[in-house]
């Protein structure tokens, strides 16, 4: 019988079937990129025209929520930053100045993340990305981008951001709340 | 929102990274192989008898060869990034693109591919029963379990091959027409169908017998998941995709040993397949 296996187009045969059979498919070859995101706590203002005429609101936003129960993630990157506003009453036509700080756990630097001046309510009653440049009236700092970048890369549990808003509307009041998000690309290890 | 996927496999926490217009690309040659790879290896010879108990059995392997054009795609990257297409890495390529962002320390990596390998292999095992009226029944049943990183499959199909020859007596070759319909899982996310129909004709010398056919086929895949990768909600993603390869010509050879059976044959089409049987017939 095993005769059989010594003709040549046997053995090719086989030798197919065995190649078929155990061909080497390799799974998980490269760092699986998994995104994540962290969401600040909503950040509500309020305020009734003429007084006060600018708020200051802050928020913790932690950035270890990206990782969630991931374990094997090899490192983190920054793609995207955006903003939503939610519950407003106010006027679709108010604009609103101020800006967008950060500050890191354990660190007493504040960061600025944008300037706003002239912008319309309306461009963030969707979630919009901070880097949309067709946003007028809207500018981004990269000092503040890169402390959140540099944030990301520092080892596990990644650090608490503490997100401080200032803002104040021309010739309006302002009721919104507001909710900054952070997306990151998480790689895990082959 | 957090990451919450880590019960899937590798393979499928890659698509599920990926949004429903993307995904399409990455996984399209995944798509093309398994279709090919399903519609492959069902028939071996068109030489059928016209009644009488017939009883085959064979463990068939099959392979798409996988060439430099199931390893890049176009795929265009989220916003803010410029909606540029970019040709990046499918579930087979290397590493995915990577796109410079607005500021430096943001871009985008698009998916690595997660699998490599030259052939895409499956292996299934087919009954052959008949024969009345020169007509045979195939079954293919395989519940494979998950295996490393690869997630679990289980495949189930049935067709037909009934002999032409006894139509057409004298005819130096025997020829056959079969159809062939097939489904099957793959993990969590994937159902797939495949369907071809077709003609072959072989002729036998001793114990070697030559054949080769023609067969139309069509496979689809049904992708169902939630896209957790943008933006306040997660996207509930539903895909039908289909696979590339309609027309296949087939060629290659057989052995009967004494009831002792091997065979090996090329599919060209969209995509090469080939294939090699073993097994036994009463």
């Amino acid at each position: 019988m095993m005769k059989i296996f010594q003709h040549p187009i046997v053995a090719v045969s086989m030798m197919i079937m065995c190649v078929l059979t155990v061909a080497g498919c390799e799974v998980g070859i490269n760092p699986l990129i998994i995104d994540g995101a962290a969401a600040s706590d909503p950040v509500r203002v309020d305020i009734d025209a003429p007084f006060p005429p600018a708020i200051l609101a802050s928020s913790n936003v932690d950035l270890d929520d990206i990782l969630s129960d991931l374990g094997n993630a090899d490192s983190i990157r920054l793609y995207n930053l955006t903003l939503l506003a939610t519950n407003t009453t106010t006027a679709p036509a108010t604009r609103v100045n101020g800006s967008i700080r950060i500050r890191m756990a354990g660190s007493a630097r504040q960061d600025t993340l944008a300037n706003f001046s002239g912008l319309l309510l309306t461009e963030f009653l969707t979630e919009r990305s901070i880097f949309d440049k067709t946003i007028s009236g809207f500018t981004v700092h990269p000092q503040g981008i890169a402390t959140l970048v540099l944030a990301l890369r520092s080892p596990r549990p990644l650090p608490m951001a503490t997100v401080y808003i200032d803002a104040f509307a021309d010739h309006s009041s302002l009721h919104l709340t507001l909710h900054l998000k952070v997306y990151a690309q998480i790689f895990t290890m082959p | 929102m957090p990451y919450t996927s880590g019960a899937q496999t590798p393979f499928e926490d890659a698509i599920k990274q990926l949004s429903s217009d993307n995904v399409k690309g990455y996984i399209q040659p995944f798509v093309n192989g398994f279709g090919g790879n399903l519609n492959s290896g069902l028939s071996h010879t068109a030489a059928i008898g016209s009644n009488g108990v017939f009883v085959e059995f064979r463990a068939v392997g099959m392979g798409m060869l996988i060439g430099d054009a199931e390893k890049l795609y176009k795929a265009l990257p989220p916003a803010p990034f410029p909606q540029n297409e970019i040709e990046t890495a499918t579930v087979f390529g290397d590493l995915g693109t990577v796109v410079a962002g607005p500021l430096p320390g943001i871009d985008y990596h698009f998916q690595n591919g997660q699998v490599r390998a030259n052939i895409l292999p499956f292996v299934v095992p087919q009954l052959t029963i008949g024969n009345v009226l020169g007509t045979q029944a195939v079954i293919r049943y395989a519940p494979i379990p998950q295996l490393n990183d690869f997630p679990r499959i289980t495949l189930l199909g049935g067709g037909l091959r009934h002999s032409v020859t006894q139509y057409f007596p004298g005819l130096p070759v025997d020829i056959v027409a079969s159809a062939f319909y097939q489904q099957f899982t793959v993990g969590d996310i994937f159902d797939a169908r495949g369907f071809s129909y077709g003609g072959m004709m072989s002729t036998s010398f001793s114990v070697l017998t030559i054949y080769t056919g023609v067969q139309l086929e069509r496979s689809t895949m049904t992708l169902d998941y939630t896209f957790q990768g943008d933006y306040t909600t997660a996207t509930k993603v539903h895909l039908d995709l289909e696979g590339e390869n309609r027309v296949r010509a087939t060629a290659g050879f057989g052995l009967n040993l004494g009831g002792f059976l091997l065979n090996a044959d090329i599919g060209l089409g969209k995509v090469r397949t080939v294939s090699s049987g073993i097994g036994f017939s009463i």
